[in-house]
């Protein structure tokens, strides 16, 4: 006799493969699924990214390094 | 049902292992470098955060003058951060840096045994290496892949 599967079985099935896998392997597969999602974030961010002239990485790990000495006076690192 | 093939094997090794310094998330919320999402989706590099990273970023999108002139949404940037990383706690532990306030980001390489910490800090990068992790620019770190930054 044939099986038919519902759409909640085949559902039911992913979840539980799903399940089986560590944190890491999750995330993985939630980035590879949500990647064109994550592509219309980072667009969206860029939109509110005033244009003009950015800073270099060069000064913006000098400006990190500036706001680590300001921000970590009191911290335990 | 079968996932994709890949999920039987996550790389747990080498260079698909690592932690990013702040001012390279930070060049990633500025430029345009959507590779990096290519990067994470499709040679599957998994990025680790801590606490620390992200208040550090945090800290950036809202307080730093420079940044709050210049983003107008940093809430879109903090959830992109977040979303694209794995957040685990650190033990604090590192104690070699030459500035002791980047400790946080070994600590962080350690805990998660990251191969490599992609920073622009040249202090950091003339550490060039420390026992297992390699400091590395992002443009070194994305020819690893074949990528440009």
């Amino acid at each position: 006799m044939a099986v038919v599967l519902t759409l909640n079985d085949k559902l039911a099935a992913i979840v539980k493969e799903v399940e089986k896998l560590s944190p890491e392997q999750q995330h993985l597969l939630l980035l590879n699924l949500k990647k064109d999602d994550l592509k219309s974030l980072y667009r969206e961010m860029q939109k509110g990214v005033r244009p003009g002239k950015k800073p270099t990485d060069d000064e913006l790990a000098e400006m990190v390094r500036n706001n680590r000495k300001k921000w970590k006076k009191n911290s335990s690192y | 049902m079968s996932l994709p093939k890949w999920c039987a094997t996550t790389a747990r090794n080498g260079k698909k292992i690592a932690v990013i310094d702040t001012c390279v998330w930070l060049s990633v919320f500025i430029s345009n470098k959507e590779n990096l999402i290519d990067l994470l989706a499709e040679k599957e590099v998994l990025v680790y955060s801590c606490p620390e990273l992200q208040q550090e970023i945090i800290r950036h999108l809202f307080e730093d003058a420079y940044f709050r002139k210049n983003i107008a949404n940093p809430d879109k940037h903090l959830r992109f951060f977040q979303e694209t990383t794995m957040n685990v706690s650190i033990d604090k532990r590192f104690d070699r840096t030459a500035d002791a306030k980047d400790n946080f980001l070994f600590d962080l390489a350690y805990t998660v045994k990251s191969n490599y910490l992609v920073t622009s800090d040249k202090l950091l990068l003339n550490m060039k290496n420390v026992n297992k992790i390699h400091i590395i620019s992002p443009a070194a770190y994305f020819r690893l892949f074949k990528m440009k930054w």
